[in-house]
Protein backbone atom coordinates (compact mmCIF):
# COMPACT_ATOMS: atom_id res chain seq x y z
CA UNK A 1 0.00 0.00 0.00
CA UNK A 2 2.88 2.33 0.73
CA UNK A 3 4.70 2.05 -2.60
CA UNK A 4 3.71 4.33 -5.47
CA UNK A 5 3.39 1.67 -8.24
CA UNK A 6 0.96 -0.38 -6.19
CA UNK A 7 -1.31 2.58 -5.62
CA UNK A 8 -1.34 3.57 -9.29
CA UNK A 9 -2.16 -0.01 -10.16
CA UNK A 10 -4.96 0.09 -7.67
CA UNK A 11 -6.22 3.32 -9.20
CA UNK A 12 -6.19 1.71 -12.63
CA UNK A 13 -8.18 -1.25 -11.41
CA UNK A 14 -10.67 1.14 -9.85
CA UNK A 15 -11.01 2.93 -13.18
CA UNK A 16 -11.54 -0.36 -14.98
CA UNK A 17 -14.19 -1.39 -12.53
CA UNK A 18 -15.81 1.99 -13.10
CA UNK A 19 -15.95 1.38 -16.85
CA UNK A 20 -17.24 -2.14 -16.36
CA UNK A 21 -20.01 -0.86 -14.11
CA UNK A 22 -20.93 1.75 -16.73
CA UNK A 23 -21.19 -0.96 -19.37
CA UNK A 24 -23.44 -3.03 -17.10
CA UNK A 25 -25.61 0.01 -16.53
CA UNK A 26 -25.95 0.70 -20.26
CA UNK A 27 -26.94 -2.91 -20.78
CA UNK A 28 -29.54 -2.55 -18.06
CA UNK A 29 -30.92 0.54 -19.79
CA UNK A 30 -31.23 -1.43 -23.04
CA UNK A 31 -33.06 -4.29 -21.34
CA UNK A 32 -35.28 -2.18 -19.12
CA UNK A 33 -36.04 0.89 -21.22
CA UNK A 34 -35.60 -0.87 -24.56
CA UNK A 35 -39.16 -2.30 -24.77
CA UNK A 36 -40.67 1.16 -24.20
CA UNK A 37 -38.31 2.77 -26.70
CA UNK A 38 -39.17 0.11 -29.26
CA UNK A 39 -42.90 0.61 -28.69
CA UNK A 40 -42.55 4.34 -29.36
CA UNK A 41 -40.40 3.67 -32.43
CA UNK A 42 -42.90 1.16 -33.85
CA UNK A 43 -45.63 3.80 -33.72
CA UNK A 44 -43.72 5.79 -36.34
CA UNK A 45 -43.36 2.88 -38.81
CA UNK A 46 -45.37 1.85 -41.85
CA UNK A 47 -47.77 -1.01 -41.12
CA UNK A 48 -45.67 -3.65 -42.87
CA UNK A 49 -42.38 -2.34 -41.46
CA UNK A 50 -43.64 -2.98 -37.93
CA UNK A 51 -43.58 -6.71 -38.61
CA UNK A 52 -40.29 -6.77 -40.47
CA UNK A 53 -37.71 -9.28 -39.21
CA UNK A 54 -34.88 -8.57 -38.68
CA UNK A 55 -36.37 -5.47 -37.06
CA UNK A 56 -35.81 -2.22 -38.89
CA UNK A 57 -33.91 0.39 -36.94
CA UNK A 58 -33.48 2.91 -39.73
CA UNK A 59 -36.67 3.87 -41.53
CA UNK A 60 -38.54 6.95 -42.71
CA UNK A 61 -40.85 7.92 -39.88
CA UNK A 62 -44.52 8.42 -40.64
CA UNK A 63 -47.35 9.98 -38.64
CA UNK A 64 -49.89 7.82 -40.44
CA UNK A 65 -50.39 5.50 -37.45
CA UNK A 66 -50.98 8.39 -35.07
CA UNK A 67 -53.53 9.87 -37.45
CA UNK A 68 -55.34 6.52 -37.51
CA UNK A 69 -55.11 5.98 -33.76
CA UNK A 70 -56.43 9.44 -32.87
CA UNK A 71 -60.05 8.70 -33.74
CA UNK A 72 -60.38 6.25 -30.85
CA UNK A 73 -58.11 8.16 -28.54
CA UNK A 74 -59.82 11.42 -27.60
CA UNK A 75 -62.92 10.09 -25.85
CA UNK A 76 -61.17 7.69 -23.43
CA UNK A 77 -58.37 10.23 -22.95
CA UNK A 78 -60.89 12.85 -21.83
CA UNK A 79 -62.57 10.29 -19.56
CA UNK A 80 -59.22 9.54 -17.94
CA UNK A 81 -58.36 13.23 -17.54
CA UNK A 82 -61.70 14.01 -15.89
CA UNK A 83 -61.82 10.93 -13.65
CA UNK A 84 -58.17 11.15 -12.59
CA UNK A 85 -58.23 14.93 -12.18
CA UNK A 86 -61.40 15.13 -10.09
CA UNK A 87 -60.51 12.13 -7.93
CA UNK A 88 -57.02 13.49 -7.24
CA UNK A 89 -58.37 16.90 -6.19
CA UNK A 90 -60.85 15.24 -3.83
CA UNK A 91 -58.09 13.02 -2.40
CA UNK A 92 -56.00 16.11 -1.62
CA UNK A 93 -58.95 18.00 -0.13
CA UNK A 94 -59.60 15.07 2.19
CA UNK A 95 -56.09 13.84 2.80
CA UNK A 96 -54.08 17.01 3.37
CA UNK A 97 -56.23 18.33 6.26
CA UNK A 98 -56.30 14.84 7.78
CA UNK A 99 -52.52 14.57 7.58
CA UNK A 100 -52.27 18.03 9.15
CA UNK A 101 -54.52 16.99 12.02
CA UNK A 102 -52.51 13.81 12.54
CA UNK A 103 -49.06 15.37 12.38
CA UNK A 104 -49.79 18.59 14.24
CA UNK A 105 -51.98 17.60 17.17
CA UNK A 106 -50.43 15.63 19.96
CA UNK A 107 -52.59 12.57 20.40
CA UNK A 108 -51.71 9.03 21.36
CA UNK A 109 -53.76 7.54 18.59
CA UNK A 110 -52.18 9.50 15.72
CA UNK A 111 -49.69 6.80 14.81
CA UNK A 112 -52.32 4.09 14.85
CA UNK A 113 -54.72 6.12 12.70
CA UNK A 114 -51.97 6.67 10.13
CA UNK A 115 -51.27 2.94 10.31
CA UNK A 116 -54.97 2.20 9.78
CA UNK A 117 -54.92 4.29 6.62
CA UNK A 118 -51.95 2.24 5.35
CA UNK A 119 -53.61 -1.07 6.18
CA UNK A 120 -56.52 -0.20 3.88
CA UNK A 121 -53.99 -0.56 1.06
CA UNK A 122 -53.37 -4.17 2.10
CA UNK A 123 -57.02 -4.95 1.46
CA UNK A 124 -57.01 -6.73 -1.93
CA UNK A 125 -59.13 -5.04 -4.57
CA UNK A 126 -61.08 -8.24 -5.12
CA UNK A 127 -62.12 -8.31 -1.47
CA UNK A 128 -64.40 -5.33 -2.21
CA UNK A 129 -64.94 -5.80 -5.95
CA UNK A 130 -68.22 -7.72 -5.74
CA UNK A 131 -70.13 -5.58 -3.21
CA UNK A 132 -68.99 -2.38 -4.94
CA UNK A 133 -70.29 -3.82 -8.21
CA UNK A 134 -73.61 -4.76 -6.62
CA UNK A 135 -73.94 -1.37 -4.88
CA UNK A 136 -73.05 0.65 -7.98
CA UNK A 137 -75.41 -1.48 -10.04
CA UNK A 138 -78.25 -0.85 -7.60
CA UNK A 139 -77.55 2.89 -7.54
CA UNK A 140 -77.28 2.82 -11.35
CA UNK A 141 -73.81 4.34 -11.17
CA UNK A 142 -72.08 1.74 -13.36
CA UNK A 143 -70.48 3.28 -16.44
CA UNK A 144 -70.98 6.86 -15.20
CA UNK A 145 -68.36 9.47 -14.46
CA UNK A 146 -68.88 9.02 -10.71
CA UNK A 147 -68.12 5.37 -10.28
CA UNK A 148 -64.37 5.52 -10.82
CA UNK A 149 -64.05 8.88 -9.08
CA UNK A 150 -65.58 7.34 -5.96
CA UNK A 151 -63.40 4.25 -6.18
CA UNK A 152 -60.17 6.18 -6.78
CA UNK A 153 -60.90 8.51 -3.84
CA UNK A 154 -61.08 5.45 -1.61
CA UNK A 155 -57.97 4.01 -3.21
CA UNK A 156 -55.71 7.10 -3.09
CA UNK A 157 -56.78 9.11 -0.03
CA UNK A 158 -54.81 6.78 2.28
CA UNK A 159 -51.71 7.41 0.16
CA UNK A 160 -52.19 11.17 0.50
CA UNK A 161 -52.60 10.89 4.27
CA UNK A 162 -49.53 8.71 4.59
CA UNK A 163 -47.20 10.74 2.39
CA UNK A 164 -48.36 14.16 3.62
CA UNK A 165 -48.03 12.94 7.21
CA UNK A 166 -44.35 12.20 6.50
CA UNK A 167 -43.78 15.55 4.81
CA UNK A 168 -45.55 17.52 7.55
CA UNK A 169 -43.74 15.77 10.36
CA UNK A 170 -40.49 17.13 8.90
CA UNK A 171 -41.68 20.74 9.26
CA UNK A 172 -39.93 22.75 11.97
CA UNK A 173 -42.25 22.67 14.99
CA UNK A 174 -41.21 26.13 16.17
CA UNK A 175 -42.96 27.87 13.30
CA UNK A 176 -46.25 26.16 14.04
CA UNK A 177 -45.96 26.62 17.77
CA UNK A 178 -45.15 30.30 17.37
CA UNK A 179 -48.19 30.74 15.17
CA UNK A 180 -50.28 28.89 17.72
CA UNK A 181 -49.11 31.15 20.55
CA UNK A 182 -50.00 34.14 18.39
CA UNK A 183 -53.54 32.76 18.22
CA UNK A 184 -53.55 32.05 14.50
CA UNK A 185 -56.62 30.03 13.59
CA UNK A 186 -56.08 26.46 12.49
CA UNK A 187 -57.60 26.91 9.09
CA UNK A 188 -55.27 29.86 8.52
CA UNK A 189 -52.32 27.91 9.82
CA UNK A 190 -53.05 25.14 7.34
CA UNK A 191 -53.67 27.45 4.40
CA UNK A 192 -51.02 30.08 5.02
CA UNK A 193 -48.18 28.17 6.68
CA UNK A 194 -48.37 24.42 6.26
CA UNK A 195 -49.57 24.13 2.66
CA UNK A 196 -47.06 26.68 1.26
CA UNK A 197 -44.24 24.94 3.15
CA UNK A 198 -45.14 21.49 1.87
CA UNK A 199 -45.92 22.53 -1.72
CA UNK A 200 -43.33 20.20 -3.23
CA UNK A 201 -44.63 17.29 -1.15
CA UNK A 202 -48.23 18.00 -2.14
CA UNK A 203 -47.23 18.16 -5.80
CA UNK A 204 -45.45 14.81 -5.71
CA UNK A 205 -48.28 13.21 -3.73
CA UNK A 206 -50.79 14.47 -6.28
CA UNK A 207 -48.65 13.08 -9.07
CA UNK A 208 -48.48 9.67 -7.41
CA UNK A 209 -52.29 9.67 -7.19
CA UNK A 210 -52.46 10.58 -10.89
CA UNK A 211 -50.16 7.69 -11.83
CA UNK A 212 -52.03 5.11 -9.74
CA UNK A 213 -55.46 6.27 -10.92
CA UNK A 214 -54.43 6.59 -14.58
CA UNK A 215 -52.98 3.08 -14.66
CA UNK A 216 -55.66 1.31 -12.58
CA UNK A 217 -57.33 -1.49 -14.46
CA UNK A 218 -59.39 -3.98 -12.40
CA UNK A 219 -62.01 -1.53 -11.09
CA UNK A 220 -61.96 0.35 -14.39
CA UNK A 221 -62.74 -2.69 -16.50
CA UNK A 222 -65.32 -3.98 -14.01
CA UNK A 223 -67.31 -0.76 -13.51
CA UNK A 224 -67.22 0.93 -16.93
CA UNK A 225 -68.01 -0.26 -20.43
CA UNK A 226 -68.84 2.18 -23.22
CA UNK A 227 -69.88 5.56 -21.93
CA UNK A 228 -67.06 6.24 -19.48
CA UNK A 229 -64.28 3.77 -20.07
CA UNK A 230 -60.84 5.26 -19.26
CA UNK A 231 -57.69 4.81 -21.32
CA UNK A 232 -56.49 1.68 -19.52
CA UNK A 233 -59.68 -0.16 -20.51
CA UNK A 234 -59.48 1.22 -24.04
CA UNK A 235 -55.89 -0.02 -24.43
CA UNK A 236 -57.04 -3.53 -23.55
CA UNK A 237 -59.94 -3.23 -26.01
CA UNK A 238 -57.65 -1.90 -28.74
CA UNK A 239 -55.29 -4.81 -28.21
CA UNK A 240 -58.18 -7.07 -29.23
CA UNK A 241 -59.56 -4.97 -32.08
CA UNK A 242 -56.32 -3.61 -33.52
CA UNK A 243 -54.14 -6.59 -32.68
CA UNK A 244 -53.54 -7.12 -36.39
CA UNK A 245 -52.27 -3.57 -36.81
CA UNK A 246 -49.22 -3.53 -34.59
CA UNK A 247 -47.89 -0.15 -35.70
CA UNK A 248 -51.24 1.52 -35.11
CA UNK A 249 -51.61 -0.19 -31.76
CA UNK A 250 -48.12 1.00 -30.79
CA UNK A 251 -49.03 4.58 -31.65
CA UNK A 252 -52.21 4.33 -29.61
CA UNK A 253 -50.38 2.82 -26.66
CA UNK A 254 -47.68 5.48 -26.77
CA UNK A 255 -50.36 8.16 -26.54
CA UNK A 256 -51.93 6.32 -23.60
CA UNK A 257 -48.75 6.24 -21.51
CA UNK A 258 -47.51 9.79 -22.11
CA UNK A 259 -49.23 11.39 -19.12
CA UNK A 260 -48.15 8.98 -16.36
CA UNK A 261 -44.63 8.69 -17.76
CA UNK A 262 -44.02 12.44 -17.83
CA UNK A 263 -45.66 12.91 -14.45
CA UNK A 264 -43.52 10.08 -13.11
CA UNK A 265 -40.30 11.53 -14.49
CA UNK A 266 -41.05 14.84 -12.79
CA UNK A 267 -41.77 13.32 -9.42
CA UNK A 268 -39.36 10.39 -8.97
CA UNK A 269 -37.11 12.00 -6.36
CA UNK A 270 -39.84 13.34 -4.08
CA UNK A 271 -41.72 10.10 -4.44
CA UNK A 272 -39.01 8.06 -2.78
CA UNK A 273 -38.60 10.61 -0.03
CA UNK A 274 -42.29 10.47 0.79
CA UNK A 275 -42.36 6.69 0.69
CA UNK A 276 -39.23 6.00 2.71
CA UNK A 277 -39.01 8.70 5.36
CA UNK A 278 -40.58 7.46 8.54
CA UNK A 279 -41.24 4.03 7.09
CA UNK A 280 -37.59 3.13 7.59
CA UNK A 281 -36.70 2.83 11.23
CA UNK B 1 -64.15 4.61 18.91
CA UNK B 2 -60.47 5.07 18.36
CA UNK B 3 -60.95 8.58 17.12
CA UNK B 4 -63.08 9.48 20.12
CA UNK B 5 -60.19 8.70 22.44
CA UNK B 6 -57.89 10.61 20.16
CA UNK B 7 -60.07 13.67 20.37
CA UNK B 8 -60.06 13.56 24.16
CA UNK B 9 -56.36 13.13 24.44
CA UNK B 10 -55.53 15.81 21.92
CA UNK B 11 -55.75 18.33 24.75
CA UNK B 12 -52.67 16.79 26.36
CA UNK B 13 -50.39 18.57 23.91
CA UNK B 14 -48.29 21.59 24.64
CA UNK B 15 -51.14 23.83 23.62
CA UNK B 16 -52.64 26.12 26.17
CA UNK B 17 -55.69 27.07 24.12
CA UNK B 18 -59.03 25.54 24.99
CA UNK B 19 -58.51 21.80 24.44
CA UNK B 20 -62.09 20.97 23.54
CA UNK B 21 -62.24 23.43 20.66
CA UNK B 22 -58.87 22.17 19.44
CA UNK B 23 -60.18 18.63 19.62
CA UNK B 24 -63.23 19.59 17.63
CA UNK B 25 -61.08 21.28 15.01
CA UNK B 26 -58.91 18.19 14.79
CA UNK B 27 -61.94 16.01 14.28
CA UNK B 28 -63.26 18.30 11.57
CA UNK B 29 -59.98 18.03 9.70
CA UNK B 30 -59.54 14.31 10.18
CA UNK B 31 -63.04 12.82 10.03
CA UNK B 32 -63.97 13.47 6.40
CA UNK B 33 -61.00 11.43 5.16
CA UNK B 34 -61.47 8.78 7.84
CA UNK B 35 -65.18 8.35 7.21
CA UNK B 36 -65.00 8.36 3.43
CA UNK B 37 -62.12 5.89 3.27
CA UNK B 38 -63.97 3.63 5.71
CA UNK B 39 -67.15 3.83 3.64
CA UNK B 40 -65.42 3.06 0.35
CA UNK B 41 -63.00 0.39 1.54
CA UNK B 42 -64.03 -1.17 4.86
CA UNK B 43 -67.80 -1.30 4.80
CA UNK B 44 -67.96 -3.02 1.39
CA UNK B 45 -65.74 -5.72 2.85
CA UNK B 46 -68.33 -6.47 5.55
CA UNK B 47 -70.81 -6.75 2.69
CA UNK B 48 -68.40 -9.12 0.89
CA UNK B 49 -68.44 -11.46 3.87
CA UNK B 50 -72.25 -11.42 3.87
CA UNK B 51 -72.45 -12.06 0.11
CA UNK B 52 -70.00 -14.94 0.39
CA UNK B 53 -72.65 -16.89 2.30
CA UNK B 54 -75.20 -16.51 -0.51
CA UNK B 55 -75.94 -18.45 -3.64
CA UNK B 56 -76.68 -15.59 -6.02
CA UNK B 57 -76.28 -15.40 -9.78
CA UNK B 58 -76.81 -11.88 -11.13
CA UNK B 59 -77.94 -13.03 -14.55
CA UNK B 60 -80.41 -15.56 -13.13
CA UNK B 61 -82.80 -13.45 -11.01
CA UNK B 62 -85.32 -16.31 -11.27
CA UNK B 63 -83.14 -18.41 -8.97
CA UNK B 64 -83.18 -15.67 -6.36
CA UNK B 65 -80.79 -15.35 -3.47
CA UNK B 66 -80.46 -18.29 -1.16
CA UNK B 67 -78.40 -18.66 1.96
CA UNK B 68 -75.85 -21.44 1.66
CA UNK B 69 -73.74 -20.88 4.75
CA UNK B 70 -70.20 -21.95 4.05
CA UNK B 71 -71.28 -23.63 0.81
CA UNK B 72 -69.29 -21.33 -1.45
CA UNK B 73 -66.15 -21.83 0.60
CA UNK B 74 -66.54 -25.59 0.61
CA UNK B 75 -67.18 -25.56 -3.13
CA UNK B 76 -64.02 -23.56 -3.86
CA UNK B 77 -61.69 -25.15 -1.35
CA UNK B 78 -62.60 -28.66 -2.51
CA UNK B 79 -61.48 -28.14 -6.10
CA UNK B 80 -57.90 -28.87 -7.08
CA UNK B 81 -58.04 -25.98 -9.53
CA UNK B 82 -58.54 -23.46 -6.75
CA UNK B 83 -55.49 -24.66 -4.85
CA UNK B 84 -53.42 -24.58 -8.02
CA UNK B 85 -54.47 -20.98 -8.62
CA UNK B 86 -53.71 -20.11 -5.02
CA UNK B 87 -50.22 -21.59 -5.39
CA UNK B 88 -49.80 -19.74 -8.68
CA UNK B 89 -50.65 -16.47 -6.92
CA UNK B 90 -47.91 -17.15 -4.40
CA UNK B 91 -45.47 -18.31 -7.09
CA UNK B 92 -45.91 -15.15 -9.18
CA UNK B 93 -45.41 -13.01 -6.09
CA UNK B 94 -42.36 -14.92 -4.88
CA UNK B 95 -40.63 -15.01 -8.27
CA UNK B 96 -41.33 -11.36 -9.01
CA UNK B 97 -40.20 -10.28 -5.54
CA UNK B 98 -36.99 -12.27 -5.81
CA UNK B 99 -36.18 -10.69 -9.18
CA UNK B 100 -37.03 -7.22 -7.87
CA UNK B 101 -34.80 -7.67 -4.80
CA UNK B 102 -31.79 -8.79 -6.84
CA UNK B 103 -32.13 -6.48 -9.85
CA UNK B 104 -33.12 -3.54 -7.68
CA UNK B 105 -30.03 -4.03 -5.52
CA UNK B 106 -27.73 -4.44 -8.52
CA UNK B 107 -29.02 -1.28 -10.15
CA UNK B 108 -28.91 0.68 -6.90
CA UNK B 109 -25.26 -0.29 -6.40
CA UNK B 110 -24.44 0.68 -9.99
CA UNK B 111 -26.23 4.00 -9.66
CA UNK B 112 -24.64 4.94 -6.34
CA UNK B 113 -21.54 6.39 -8.02
CA UNK B 114 -20.65 9.44 -10.05
CA UNK B 115 -20.75 8.95 -13.80
CA UNK B 116 -21.77 10.66 -17.01
CA UNK B 117 -25.51 11.35 -17.56
CA UNK B 118 -26.48 9.81 -14.21
CA UNK B 119 -29.83 11.62 -14.00
CA UNK B 120 -30.88 10.57 -17.49
CA UNK B 121 -29.95 6.94 -16.94
CA UNK B 122 -31.77 6.78 -13.63
CA UNK B 123 -34.84 8.35 -15.25
CA UNK B 124 -34.86 5.78 -18.05
CA UNK B 125 -34.49 2.92 -15.55
CA UNK B 126 -37.41 4.18 -13.46
CA UNK B 127 -39.82 4.46 -16.40
CA UNK B 128 -41.44 0.97 -16.27
CA UNK B 129 -42.93 1.88 -12.89
CA UNK B 130 -45.15 4.47 -14.60
CA UNK B 131 -46.38 2.19 -17.38
CA UNK B 132 -49.94 0.81 -17.28
CA UNK B 133 -50.07 -2.90 -16.39
CA UNK B 134 -52.19 -3.50 -19.50
CA UNK B 135 -49.46 -1.92 -21.62
CA UNK B 136 -46.87 -4.19 -20.03
CA UNK B 137 -49.02 -7.15 -21.01
CA UNK B 138 -49.32 -5.80 -24.52
CA UNK B 139 -45.56 -5.27 -24.85
CA UNK B 140 -44.80 -8.81 -23.68
CA UNK B 141 -47.48 -10.43 -25.79
CA UNK B 142 -46.78 -8.57 -29.04
CA UNK B 143 -43.50 -6.72 -29.16
CA UNK B 144 -41.23 -9.13 -27.30
CA UNK B 145 -42.72 -12.62 -27.40
CA UNK B 146 -45.19 -12.74 -30.27
CA UNK B 147 -44.66 -16.08 -32.04
CA UNK B 148 -44.82 -14.24 -35.37
CA UNK B 149 -42.94 -10.98 -34.98
CA UNK B 150 -41.66 -10.74 -31.39
CA UNK B 151 -38.12 -9.44 -31.09
CA UNK B 152 -37.03 -11.94 -28.47
CA UNK B 153 -38.75 -14.78 -30.33
CA UNK B 154 -36.76 -13.74 -33.40
CA UNK B 155 -33.50 -13.62 -31.42
CA UNK B 156 -34.22 -17.04 -29.95
CA UNK B 157 -34.78 -18.33 -33.48
CA UNK B 158 -31.39 -16.96 -34.53
CA UNK B 159 -29.64 -19.06 -31.93
CA UNK B 160 -31.61 -22.14 -32.80
CA UNK B 161 -34.69 -22.15 -30.57
CA UNK B 162 -37.49 -22.90 -33.00
CA UNK B 163 -41.06 -22.72 -31.78
CA UNK B 164 -40.03 -20.43 -28.93
CA UNK B 165 -43.31 -19.27 -27.41
CA UNK B 166 -42.84 -18.70 -23.68
CA UNK B 167 -46.17 -16.88 -23.24
CA UNK B 168 -47.84 -20.24 -23.89
CA UNK B 169 -45.11 -22.55 -22.62
CA UNK B 170 -44.04 -20.74 -19.43
CA UNK B 171 -46.87 -18.29 -18.73
CA UNK B 172 -46.20 -18.11 -14.97
CA UNK B 173 -42.58 -17.12 -15.48
CA UNK B 174 -43.62 -14.62 -18.13
CA UNK B 175 -46.17 -13.01 -15.80
CA UNK B 176 -43.51 -12.83 -13.08
CA UNK B 177 -41.06 -11.12 -15.42
CA UNK B 178 -43.70 -8.59 -16.41
CA UNK B 179 -44.38 -7.79 -12.79
CA UNK B 180 -40.68 -7.66 -11.94
CA UNK B 181 -40.06 -5.29 -14.83
CA UNK B 182 -42.74 -2.95 -13.53
CA UNK B 183 -41.78 -3.03 -9.85
CA UNK B 184 -37.98 -3.20 -10.07
CA UNK B 185 -37.74 0.63 -10.27
CA UNK B 186 -39.36 1.02 -6.86
CA UNK B 187 -36.90 -1.42 -5.31
CA UNK B 188 -34.03 0.35 -7.07
CA UNK B 189 -35.08 3.80 -5.86
CA UNK B 190 -35.71 2.77 -2.28
CA UNK B 191 -32.46 0.79 -2.01
CA UNK B 192 -30.57 3.65 -3.64
CA UNK B 193 -32.00 5.99 -1.01
CA UNK B 194 -30.75 3.50 1.57
CA UNK B 195 -27.25 3.42 0.11
CA UNK B 196 -27.12 7.20 -0.04
CA UNK B 197 -28.08 7.44 3.61
CA UNK B 198 -24.90 5.60 4.69
CA UNK B 199 -22.35 8.12 6.00
CA UNK B 200 -19.30 8.14 3.70
CA UNK B 201 -17.00 7.95 6.76
CA UNK B 202 -18.27 4.47 7.56
CA UNK B 203 -17.20 3.20 4.14
CA UNK B 204 -13.87 5.00 4.35
CA UNK B 205 -13.16 3.67 7.82
CA UNK B 206 -13.89 0.14 6.64
CA UNK B 207 -11.62 0.59 3.64
CA UNK B 208 -8.81 1.91 5.85
CA UNK B 209 -9.21 -1.21 7.95
CA UNK B 210 -8.48 -3.20 4.80
CA UNK B 211 -11.99 -4.18 3.73
CA UNK B 212 -12.39 -4.84 0.02
CA UNK B 213 -15.46 -3.83 -1.97
CA UNK B 214 -17.32 -7.02 -1.19
CA UNK B 215 -16.62 -6.76 2.54
CA UNK B 216 -17.81 -3.16 2.56
CA UNK B 217 -21.01 -4.38 0.97
CA UNK B 218 -21.40 -7.35 3.28
CA UNK B 219 -20.62 -5.66 6.60
CA UNK B 220 -21.50 -2.00 6.06
CA UNK B 221 -24.03 -1.62 3.27
CA UNK B 222 -26.17 -4.75 3.53
CA UNK B 223 -27.00 -4.41 7.25
CA UNK B 224 -27.87 -0.80 6.62
CA UNK B 225 -30.15 -1.74 3.72
CA UNK B 226 -32.18 -4.33 5.62
CA UNK B 227 -34.83 -1.90 6.97
CA UNK B 228 -35.19 -0.48 3.45
CA UNK B 229 -35.64 -4.00 2.13
CA UNK B 230 -38.26 -4.68 4.78
CA UNK B 231 -40.23 -1.62 3.79
CA UNK B 232 -40.07 -2.13 0.04
CA UNK B 233 -40.79 -5.87 0.25
CA UNK B 234 -43.92 -5.24 2.28
CA UNK B 235 -45.09 -2.55 -0.12
CA UNK B 236 -44.22 -4.69 -3.13
CA UNK B 237 -46.00 -7.76 -1.73
CA UNK B 238 -49.22 -5.82 -1.19
CA UNK B 239 -49.29 -4.74 -4.81
CA UNK B 240 -47.81 -7.82 -6.48
CA UNK B 241 -50.30 -10.18 -4.81
CA UNK B 242 -52.95 -8.16 -6.66
CA UNK B 243 -51.51 -8.27 -10.16
CA UNK B 244 -54.29 -8.19 -12.74
CA UNK B 245 -53.83 -6.04 -15.87
CA UNK B 246 -50.65 -7.83 -16.95
CA UNK B 247 -52.42 -11.18 -16.83
CA UNK B 248 -55.63 -9.88 -18.43
CA UNK B 249 -53.85 -8.65 -21.55
CA UNK B 250 -50.71 -10.78 -21.53
CA UNK B 251 -52.07 -14.29 -21.08
CA UNK B 252 -55.77 -13.95 -20.16
CA UNK B 253 -54.97 -16.35 -17.34
CA UNK B 254 -54.09 -19.11 -19.76
CA UNK B 255 -53.40 -21.35 -21.42
CA UNK B 256 -56.32 -22.84 -19.51
CA UNK B 257 -55.92 -21.50 -16.01
CA UNK B 258 -52.16 -21.93 -15.89
CA UNK B 259 -51.32 -18.27 -15.29
CA UNK B 260 -54.34 -17.20 -13.25
CA UNK B 261 -54.06 -15.73 -9.82
CA UNK B 262 -56.79 -15.27 -7.22
CA UNK B 263 -57.41 -11.73 -8.39
CA UNK B 264 -58.12 -12.92 -11.91
CA UNK B 265 -60.23 -15.84 -10.71
CA UNK B 266 -62.43 -13.50 -8.66
CA UNK B 267 -62.84 -11.20 -11.63
CA UNK B 268 -63.88 -14.14 -13.81
CA UNK B 269 -66.36 -15.50 -11.29
CA UNK B 270 -67.82 -12.07 -10.58
CA UNK B 271 -67.91 -10.26 -13.91
CA UNK B 272 -67.90 -13.11 -16.41
CA UNK B 273 -69.72 -15.82 -14.45
CA UNK B 274 -71.79 -13.31 -12.39
CA UNK B 275 -71.55 -15.69 -9.45
CA UNK B 276 -71.75 -13.06 -6.73
CA UNK B 277 -71.54 -15.42 -3.78
CA UNK B 278 -68.72 -17.54 -5.12
CA UNK B 279 -66.66 -14.51 -6.16
CA UNK B 280 -67.15 -12.95 -2.74
CA UNK B 281 -65.93 -16.11 -1.05
CA UNK B 282 -62.76 -16.04 -3.16
CA UNK B 283 -62.34 -12.35 -2.29
CA UNK B 284 -62.51 -13.18 1.41
CA UNK B 285 -60.03 -16.04 1.00
CA UNK B 286 -57.71 -13.67 -0.90
CA UNK B 287 -57.77 -11.21 1.98
CA UNK B 288 -57.00 -13.96 4.49
CA UNK B 289 -54.13 -15.17 2.34
CA UNK B 290 -52.81 -11.60 2.00
CA UNK B 291 -52.87 -11.12 5.75
CA UNK B 292 -51.10 -14.44 6.36
CA UNK B 293 -48.41 -13.63 3.80
CA UNK B 294 -47.87 -10.10 5.11
CA UNK B 295 -47.70 -11.01 8.79
CA UNK B 296 -45.36 -13.94 8.24
CA UNK B 297 -43.12 -11.85 5.98
CA UNK B 298 -43.06 -9.07 8.53
CA UNK B 299 -42.22 -11.49 11.32
CA UNK B 300 -39.35 -13.04 9.35
CA UNK B 301 -38.00 -9.68 8.26
CA UNK B 302 -38.21 -8.18 11.72
CA UNK B 303 -36.16 -11.09 13.02
CA UNK B 304 -33.57 -10.60 10.27
CA UNK B 305 -33.33 -6.85 10.85
CA UNK B 306 -32.98 -7.32 14.58
CA UNK B 307 -30.22 -9.88 14.18
CA UNK B 308 -28.17 -7.68 11.85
Amino acid sequence: MSSVPASSEKRRSIRWSHYLQNVLLYLAVVVIFGPIFWLILTGFKESAAAYALPPQILFTPTLEQYAAAMSDFWAPFLHSVIIVGVSTVICLLLGVPAAFALSFYHANTNESIVFWFITTKALPQVAVLVPLFVIFRTLQLLDTVWVLIIVFVGMNTPIVVWMMYQFMKDLPREILEAAQVDGVKLSQMLLQIVIPLTRAGIASTAMLCVIFAWNEFLFSVSFTSIAWQPLSVEVAAQQTSRGQFWAELSAFTTLAIIVPVIVGWLTQKQLVRGLTSGAVK
Amino acid sequence: MVSGQAAQSSGQGKTQAAPTSRGRQRRMLLYPALVIVAIITQIPFVFTVYLSFLNWNLTRPDLGRTFTGLGNYVLELSTAEFWTILLQTLAITAMALAMCCLIGLGLALLLNRDFFAKGLIQTLLVTPFFIMPVVTGLIWKNELFSPNFGIITWMAGLIGFDGFNPMAQQPLIMVSTMVAWEWEPLFMLVLLAGLQAIPEEEREAAQLDGCNRFMVFRYIELPHLLPYYRMVILLGTIFILQVFGEIYVGTAGGPGTSSMNLQYLTYEEALVGTQVGLASAIGVITLILTLIVLTSLLRIMNAVVKEA
